[in-house]
């Protein structure tokens, strides 16, 4: 059983995953890397050390407690990752939390309590549990055991998938305790997909064709409108043909929000892609068309 | 320095000089001399002031006798009033502020006064007409439209229905109501919109006619020399008054009766608190914040007919002259410590109206006379005559009513059909006003005006303060459903529906007619605070069975569609019993109506007065007084805002070594020099509970005095027919005659005790961050330089945060406090019980309070009523789960959860009543009182504060009651503004 994992987030009163009033779990790690990742401190499932610019006082305690000397002034993000051993000393001196962990262990026992604190929430709004990322299936010796306790406790399970696991283990283990699959589809061709999320979209699209035609439970596609990447024209037509096809009428549309560009510089990563801008009118009216035989949310 | 002393000694010259010139004024003009000597009356204003510092170096005095003033330098014996300022730089540089001002250095402690306070007000109001204040620009008796009666309301209000019958709705098939808009009901919105428009006028009828009943009648003493029985007295007066006061029926208005003179008037009580208006007779017109008019005349009946009458003889110095001075009533008069209701009013309680409705009053007069007849204790005798006398008032005022109408309708031509269809309402009510409320109603036309007419008197009596109107929907049902029976088809059932809501609406408008009367400095304080005339709906009746009816939802829409500060609206929930489609409901007219109705956990509440030993069938019958206190219908006085106690005031004192850092005086206990005395945080702990009890009993102390006080100078006759228990107890209910006597405490700002508590223990005394003296220096510093200190505390898990050990600190203050106050008896034999709301009070405590321990800052807001602290935490369910945590079976007087909620824009309007009703179900099922939902956000607030004029319809929740917006002061705009807005997403 392995009963420890690293989270990136708990988000309670949670309202956008899923129905009622939900706790958001942010699981670290994730078998894809689109360059555009809402959530790039979600993307590698290691413990990294995070800096926040904005709310540094240039104090610099952390330059005399490092003891790698890895915090460099030289770097506009201050610190030099090839010598940082993320032993964490800088943090414990950083007057304004500056500089964080990103990524917390958890304990099966102790997410599960955290979880059950706001149960009457869920009971009354028709709210629960939505597992989310990086990838939480990336996990999935940790997410059968936590959706095995959860379900003991009659709480309503969401998960948020790539689409990029091993089915047979999915529909072993995990699939049994869900109530809501939320299936993220991006790019339809499956050379692009590759460029963009670095792996290609064979083994997702068959999972999604599979599970559709399982008729378990409720699955909701997601679809992220990154400018110039999913949002094409070609892009979007195609996949609205697909799913029409599977007989898919009800969709979610997530709409670009650029803000994760500093979230990205604050682990040290800088962004292969860059576009700055929320979504626009124009192309919201234009996006509506594509999917005018679908029921879609408000993006 | 040199110079500046000579300029200090020129100034106190200028100062002396000032009162001689004052003087010869009084010598040299009549128009001044008569506010001395009266002619017509033959009053002369007896009067010996003296002025001094608080060091003692300078002292000047001045007498007023035979109509002359004379002034001098040195001491007089026996002043009625002794001034003192701070020190000479002070006084030098204070003594010609303007009189609207004048009260304001009360609260900085630049000034101070030992005595009678309304001789200082008189003086204020002397020193202002030398300065030449005048009322200008004034255009007649009416009131002024301030603005053009237009449609300002910009609710976009959003219906949904429901096409069933739940609860206990028996004739509604959608009991929400959604095809009514504001637009179906002419009357309704044009007289909406007038009232909007309308500037307040301070009304002196009541305060002319209360004055001329006594000036011939007698106070202390009757005609014949014999000490004055209150109870006769007092009925004397309030039928004098109600029998003499104009009977109007306003243009278009389905209801009769009016509480002053104007159309929308201020109503005064000179033996309770009018006189503190006296420095601003003058400049109340053209006063910046919520200005109310008043004609010369008025004005001169007030300072020299009215208020001489009434110096000694209001219940703040009766108190004062009675007890000595009290050191509990001086304290009351340093404005951080508590604020005491009694000598503004008594009012705050739920009159036995379905007894009206259901016997009449005249019933009560014969209940009084045959009582009077069978008991030969004279006192008893006495109230009864007392009640019957008052009662008899009420239909003088009554049968006015009709003959007015009659008058009104044989004014009328009869040939247009405009006046037509008037005459025949006025004929209508004619009748009605002639049958009720002296006898039992038979028609919800007739329930209303009963209701109406017996509250308009009530308020010749008792001051608007938070009289309450009680289960209006419990009261009306019956006759609402009387009137559907004769319906005969469904068409006329559908008019019976719409004539309900409009009749509901007519008497929410004619709710709306008094504002309370509000010195300039109360406004700055506090304020924003209408009447608050509550009325409550739903939860279960004394049986315990589902009381939401078809009234609840005709009352809802009414309130929803007007969109008034008044009634404060407060509804009732019990879960399990009440639908949850009613929750719904309740939660859809917060939505359209901005921050009510306030929503009530009715099982929690019955539960905590079981507890305080009322009976169950009793405490189930409670209704909303004044912001969200308990009352149980017509059985029990209860007083149930009788103080408020600042928490934070002994936390300072307990700093401070049992000094107030607002004065610097000494006014509590020696407990400690915090910088040494306290090794660890139970020490300090027990030195603010030795602070805390000492206020609490100087609370009760002064609480009961002005009780007393009440008894003497301003008993209840009339309100005491009212009720059940003084008739059969022959008693007073100011002198313990109903089944329930308790008085009802509010406490401020807990939660800025707590987490000043917790940072205290964590970091002083766990972590040892720094010692008690460095942190006493950045308190006493603001902070400033003592960043490292705020840093650190920033970090300290604070009540509503739901880390561990939070909730447990509030529930310890929580049950400390109960254990005081419930140990103490009040003037009438009953408990105190304690709650947890502020009113306004958060926001002016806060501008006396310096830094705290917390981390807040001087001068800021405390925490409005039952509420963490702006960012203590990102989420609303760990501030939902901590209030809730709190045993509520120690708050029966209640406490208000204010919560800033706004709806996300992109949700619909089904998602967003799902997710707010999911709120407030889960609250109540954690046990949590009561809810209410500010839903405007802070951009469209801040709209506001830069467009006023845009907004007059904006209601906010402060604490527990509602108000405009834009008639609120900055402060507390601010305060509003900064509370914690959550925002799904």
């Amino acid at each position: 059983m392995e009963n420890i994992t690293l989270l990136v987030d708990i988000k309670r009163n949670a309202l956008d995953d899923g129905p009622g009033i939900r706790t958001l779990i942010f699981f670290k790690g994730c078998p894809l890397s689109c360059v555009w990742c809402q959530n790039p401190e979600a993307k590698s499932p290691n413990k990294e050390l995070s800096f926040n610019k904005n709310i540094c006082r240039e104090c610099f305690a952390c330059i005399e407690e490092c003891n790698q000397n890895a915090i460099d002034l030289s770097y506009e993000f201050r610190i030099d990752r090839t010598k940082c051993n993320l032993c964490g000393r800088c943090i414990e001196v950083c007057p304004n939390s500056a500089l964080k962990f990103v990524g917390q262990e958890y304990r099966i026992k102790d997410l599960v309590n955290i979880i059950l604190k706001d149960r009457i929430f869920f009971q009354n709004s028709g709210g629960g549990v939505t597992l989310s990322g990086g990838e939480p299936l990336y996990h999935i010796n940790y997410v059968k055991d936590l959706v095995k306790e959860l379900k003991k406790e009659a709480i309503h399970i969401c998960i948020e998938t790539c689409g990029y696991y091993n089915r047979e283990k999915f529909y072993e283990l995990i699939l049994p305790y869900l109530d809501l699959i939320y299936f993220d589809l991006k790019i339809f061709d499956s050379e692009l997909h590759r460029k963009y999320c670095n792996v290609s979209n064979e083994r997702i699209l068959a999972n999604f064709e599979d599970l559709i035609k399982k008729k378990s439970i409720k699955i909701v596609p997601r679809i992220p409108l990154i400018p110039k990447i999913t949002d094409t024209q070609d892009n979007l037509s195609k996949l609205a043909d697909y799913l029409k096809k599977l007989n898919v009428r009800k969709i979610i549309l997530l709409s670009y929000n650029p803000l994760w560009i500093s979230k990205s510089l604050m682990i040290g990563i800088t962004p292969k892609y860059d576009y700055s801008e929320f979504l626009d009118k124009k192309n919201k009216e234009r996006i509506k068309l594509i999917f005018s035989d679908f029921e879609i949310n408000d993006f | 320095m040199l110079m500046q002393v000579l300029d200090v000694e020129k100034e106190l010259e200028n100062f002396k000089e000032q009162l001689n010139l004052l003087a010869m004024i009084f010598d040299t003009r009549r128009k001044m001399r008569r506010e001395i000597y009266n002619e017509k009356t033959g009053f002369y204003f007896d009067a010996k002031y003296q002025f001094t510092t608080k060091d003692d170096a300078f002292n000047v005095y001045v007498i007023f006798k035979d109509g002359k003033m004379t002034v001098a330098d040195g001491k007089i014996d026996n002043p009625n009033i002794t001034i003192y300022y701070k020190d000479k730089a002070t006084l030098a540089n204070l003594y010609n502020k303007s009189a609207e001002e004048s009260l304001d250095y009360l609260l900085t402690n630049e000034m101070g006064y030992v005595g009678n306070m309304s001789y200082l007000t008189k003086f204020s109001y002397l020193t202002s007409l030398v300065m030449g204040a005048k009322i200008k620009d004034y255009k007649g008796p009416e009131n002024r439209l301030l603005y053009p009666i237009k449609d300002i309301d910009h609710r976009k209000l959003v219906n949904e229905s429901l096409n069933r019958k739940i609860d206990n709705v028996q004739v509604l098939k959608d009991p929400f109501l959604a095809q009514y808009s504001i637009n179906d009901f002419p009357r309704l919105k044009y007289l909406k919109n007038r009232r909007f428009a309308l500037k307040p006028a301070i009304c002196v009828e009541r305060a002319k006619l209360v004055t001329e009943y006594h000036k011939e009648n007698g106070f202390e003493f009757d005609k014949s020399g014999n000490p004055f029985d209150p109870e006769l007295r007092q009925a004397g007066a309030v039928r004098y008054i109600m029998s003499n006061k104009k009977p109007i029926i306003h243009d278009k208005h389905l209801i009769a009766g009016s509480t002053t003179s104007k159309e929308v008037g201020i109503p005064m009580y000179p033996e309770l608190i009018a006189t503190a208006i006296w420095p601003e007779l003058k400049t109340i017109a053209e006063r910046e914040l919520n200005p109310n008019d008043i004609s010369e005349k008025d004005a001169d009946t007030l300072s020299l007919e009215v208020f001489p009458y009434w110096m000694e003889r209001n219940v703040r110095e009766y108190c004062r002259t009675k007890n000595n001075y009290p050191k509990s009533q001086a304290l009351e008069e340093g404005w951080v410590f508590y604020f005491m209701m009694k000598t503004n009013a008594i009012s705050h309680t739920v009159p036995g109206f379905p007894m009206v409705l259901n016997e009449g009053l005249e019933s009560v007069i014969n209940k009084a006379k045959k009582l009077e007849k069978e008991t030969d204790n004279l006192e008893k005798q006495n109230f009864y005559k007392a009640v019957q006398t008052a009662m008899e008032g009420v239909l003088e005022y009554s049968m006015h009513l009709s003959e007015e109408a009659l008058r009104l309708a044989e004014s009328m031509d009869l040939n247009d059909p405009e006046q037509a269809k008037r005459i025949e309402e006025l004929k209508e009510l004619a009748r009605i006003c002639a049958k009720v409320p002296a006898k039992p109603a038979d028609t919800l036309y007739e329930a209303i005006q009963s209701i109406w007419t017996s509250f308009v008197c009530l308020h010749c009596e008792n001051a608007n303060s938070a009289l309450s109107i009680g289960r209006l929907d419990q009261m009306l049902q019956p006759f609402f459903l009387k009137d559907i029976e004769k319906a005969k088809d469904e068409a006329e059932k559908q008019k019976i529906i719409k004539k309900a809501i409009e009749l509901v609406g007519s008497l929410f408008i004619r709710i709306n007619d008094h504002d309370p009367l509000m010195p300039n400095v109360g406004w700055k304080l506090f304020g924003g605070s209408s009447s608050d005339d509550t009325v409550t709906v739903g939860g279960v009746d004394e049986k315990g069975s589902n009381a939401v009816n078809d009234m609840s939802f005709i009352i809802l829409k009414a309130n929803e569609m007007l969109g008034f500060q008044d009634p404060n609206m407060n509804a009732r929930y019990y879960s399990g019993i009440n639908s949850k489609e009613y929750l719904r409901r309740l939660t859809e007219v917060n939505l359209n109506m901005g921050a009510s109705p306030s929503i009530h956990n009715d099982k929690t509440m019955i539960e905590a007065l079981v507890h305080e030993g009322f009976s169950l069938e009793h405490a189930r019958d409670w209704a909303t007084t004044g912001c969200v206190e308990p009352t149980i219908v017509g059985k029990h006085y209860g007083h149930t805002n009788c103080m408020l106690l600042n928490l934070v005031a002994p936390l300072e004192m307990a700093l401070h070594n049992g000094i107030i850092p607002l004065t610097g005086e000494m006014m509590g206990i020696e407990t400690g020099d915090v910088r040494s005395s306290f090794p660890t945080f139970n020490d300090f702990l027990d030195a603010y509970k030795t602070q805390l009890k000492y206020l609490a009993e100087q609370s009760i102390e002064i609480n009961n005095f002005l009780g007393e006080a009440h008894e003497y100078v301003h008993p209840t006759p009339l309100l005491s027919g009212f009720y059940e228990g003084p008739l059969e107890r022959g008693k007073d209910l100011i002198k313990g005659g109903a089944i329930y006597n308790t008085s009802g405490v509010a406490l401020v700002a807990l939660t800025d005790v707590v987490d000043s508590l917790l940072v205290i223990r964590d970091l002083v005394y766990n972590k040892k961050e720094f010692n008690f003296a460095t942190f006493f220096e950045a308190i006493k510093n603001d902070f400033e330089g003592y960043e490292d200190i705020l840093n650190k505390i920033e970090q300290v898990p604070k009540f509503g945060s739901g880390e561990e050990g939070t909730v447990e600190m509030a529930q310890y203050i929580v049950d400390y406090c109960y254990t005081i106050y419930n140990s103490a008896e009040n003037y009438r034999g009953g408990k105190y019980l304690v709650g947890y709301w502020s009113i306004s009070y958060h926001t002016g405590f806060g501008m006396l309070t310096g830094a705290l321990p917390s981390g807040r800052k001087k001068g800021k807001a405390l925490t409005p009523g039952l509420t963490p602290a702006p960012g203590t935490t990102d989420i609303l369910l760990p501030s939902i789960q901590s209030i809730a945590a709190l045993d509520y079976l120690k708050m029966a007087n209640n406490a208000s959860y204010n919560v800033k909620l706004v709806p996300h824009p992109g949700d619909s309007h089904e998602k967003t009543l799902d997710l707010f009703t999911s709120y407030v179900q889960s609250f109540f099922d954690l046990n949590g009182m009561q809810w209410q939902f500010n839903v405007i956000s802070s951009d469209t607030l801040r709209d506001a504060m830069a467009n006023p004029m845009d907004y007059r319809w904006l209601l906010v929740r402060v604490s527990g009651y509602n108000a405009y917006f834009t008639k609120l002061n900055k402060n507390m705009q601010l305060e509003i503004i900064e509370r914690h807005e959550y925002r799904p997403k």
